[in-house]
């Protein structure tokens, strides 16, 4: 066989791979969301808890620090070259605007996808090449009810809720450098923070950030699924379900902007 | 602990975290809307023919304070009509204004409310509060930039003073004539011709002041001294002063006799009767003289004819 037939042979191969983790994916997260109904039976309601525990609190931490230095970092920069006109009083609009729209769900994803996400990704592709999953499917428990579900749920639901916190700590973290660095008093900075951020930019935000849920569970999971060759497939899924999150989530954050702001 | 203590421990922090931020994001929303929830508020409608980009959410001012937020702009009758929410009652008067003004250089509108004079009348209820056209800033600065440009283009075809500066070379003849006559001025002031010349370039006029000045110095150290007429009177004891005093008293008491008719010249100033005697006696003597003249060729005649005898 020449080299362009199996060329064309490899390239096909890849794209009807493509596809067929796509479907995959997509049928994994609707049988997952079909299973919702059951989150909080009695038995998954331990497993969904434990979820919300590791994505929520566990995460706090990281996020926090995160938070707050990216409103540091925003507040500083913007501030700097706002002080040159004599307007650093206006950092605490582009601060907040600028949280509140794209940076909140956006760096929260980012911790999300590389922390839970990679997590999940792991445990599951642990799961795959050990054969637990084959067992629990020749048990006749479906996998997606009893794995995908509860964390569907935990992201879904915590990816809103820690992105109202990393907005409320960012926004925090911009009053502090405005105080301490650019002499721009707190309640200046508040009053000029809510001045232009409107209820539809935060909205808009949670909706991303609950959207970005949806991602990093179905990619994370389908990751941990499509493990092969043992430890070694372990790693590269866990790499790969990050690397595949954060591309989706910068993707589907554009689309979500451009279809709210234009 | 057990595994039921432990998984209603995970449940409470769970839960306790959603709660506090749903709370937060309840709040977030509540401050975002910048609806006062505990306060009055008070609504007010505005009618522009525009609104040059107004937008709901915009700041009202009143005396240069935020007192409230557009909260709905709509097109209705070729106008548009602005709601506004405020936070406290306006009281309009005749001359009142609203205007739409640009928030900054980069953009953003505000609402700016003006109540009108003091004392002025106040407005009728039910009165329709019309505001004015805004100004277009972008607009403005293109005419601004436009005339500039004209200005500009008229001064390149020469047009005017500034292009006949630039343009025409009989202002630059009539500069380059005046520069050569300064020189010559200067040339002539630098040989010392002239009065100007003189004044700058001879001392003879500088030591005829300081030759001046020394006379005037001696002279006034003279008077300091008392010495002449005019230091005595300045410096000398009262003598002269007595003397000078006694005489006007003397001459005042003359004058005064002579005032009330005394003595020979009172009475020739104030005796009308002594007047027409002199008068007439004055005629008597100039008759007498005439006749003397008339007669002395006779007499001399007679003199040298019978002089021998």
């Amino acid at each position: 066989m020449s080299y362009p037939v199996r060329s064309a042979e490899r390239v096909g191969g890849q794209v009807i791979q493509l596809l067929h983790n796509t479907g995959h994916a997509m049928f994994m997260l609707l049988e997952a969301t079909w299973f919702i109904q059951f989150a909080f039976g009695k038995r998954s309601r331990h497993e969904t808890v434990t979820q919300l525990f590791v994505t929520g609190i566990k995460s706090l931490a990281v996020i926090s620090v995160v938070a707050m230095f990216t409103g540091m970092i925003l507040a500083l920069q913007t501030g700097l070259e706002l002080r040159r006109y004599g307007q650093e009083v206006y950092i605490g609009s582009a601060v907040a605007v600028s949280m509140i729209r794209e940076m909140g769900p956006f760096m929260t994803g980012l911790i999300i996808a590389a922390s839970v996400g990679s997590a999940i990704a792991a445990q599951l592709g642990t799961m795959t090449v050990s054969e637990e999953i084959a067992a629990l499917e020749v048990m006749s428990i479906n996998p997606n009810r009893f794995l995908v579900m509860p964390r569907l749920v935990a992201l879904t639901l915590m990816m809103p809720v820690l992105t109202v916190y990393t907005n409320i700590l960012g926004i925090m973290g911009g009053a502090i450098v405005g105080a301490t660095q650019l002499g721009v008093s707190v309640t200046s900075y508040m009053n000029n923070a809510t001045e232009f951020a409107t209820n539809k930019d935060l909205y808009v935000g949670l909706f991303k950030a609950f959207i970005f849920g949806i991602i990093i569970t179905t990619v994370s999971c389908h990751q941990g699924f499509m493990t092969r060759e043992g430890a070694v497939g372990v790693g590269k899924a866990t790499r790969r379900s990050v690397i595949i999150s954060f591309l989706v989530i910068l993707v589907v954050g554009y689309m979500v902007t451009r279809m709210f702001y234009i | 602990m057990n595994k039921f203590g432990r998984e209603v421990s995970i449940e409470i922090l769970v839960g306790l975290f959603m709660f506090i931020v749903l709370i937060a994001l309840g709040i977030f929303t509540i401050v975002l809307s910048r609806e006062k929830m505990w306060s009055d508020s008070y609504q007010y409608e505005f009618v522009f023919t525009e609104v040059g980009g107004l937008r709901e959410g915009d700041a009202v001012y009143l005396r240069g304070m935020n007192v409230g937020r557009v909260k709905q702009t709509t097109l209705e009758d070729s106008r548009v009509h602005v709601y506004v929410t405020l936070d406290l009652p306006i009281n309009l008067r005749h001359g009142y204004k609203v205007d739409v003004v640009d928030a900054s250089m980069l953009g953003g509108k505000y609402l700016k409310v003006y109540e009108g004079p003091e004392g002025a009348p106040a407005l009728g209820e039910n009165v329709t509060i019309l505001g004015s056209k805004p100004v277009d800033m972008i607009q403005e600065l293109a005419q601004a930039v436009a005339g500039f440009q004209d200005m500009i283009d008229a001064v390149a075809e020469g047009e005017g003073t500034l292009g006949k500066l630039l343009k025409d070379e009989t202002m630059y003849n009539n500069m380059l004539e005046i520069s050569d006559d300064l020189k010559l001025v200067s040339d002539k002031v630098a040989k010392g011709e002239g009065t100007v010349g003189k004044l700058l370039m001879d001392d003879a006029v500088y030591n005829d002041a300081a030759s001046v000045m020394a006379n005037l110095r001696g002279v006034s150290d003279r008077l300091a001294s008392g010495e002449g007429t005019l230091g005595k009177l300045l410096y000398e004891d009262a003598t002269l002063y007595d003397n000078m005093d006694a005489t006007m008293v003397a001459v005042r008491d003359i004058a005064e006799t002579i005032n009330e008719g005394e003595g020979t010249i009172g009475k020739l100033v104030r005796d009308a009767k002594l007047y027409d005697e002199a008068a007439l006696l004055v005629e008597d003597v100039r008759a007498a003289v005439d006749d003397l003249r008339e007669a002395s060729p006779i007499t001399s005649f007679g003199s040298v004819m019978f002089g021998a005898f």
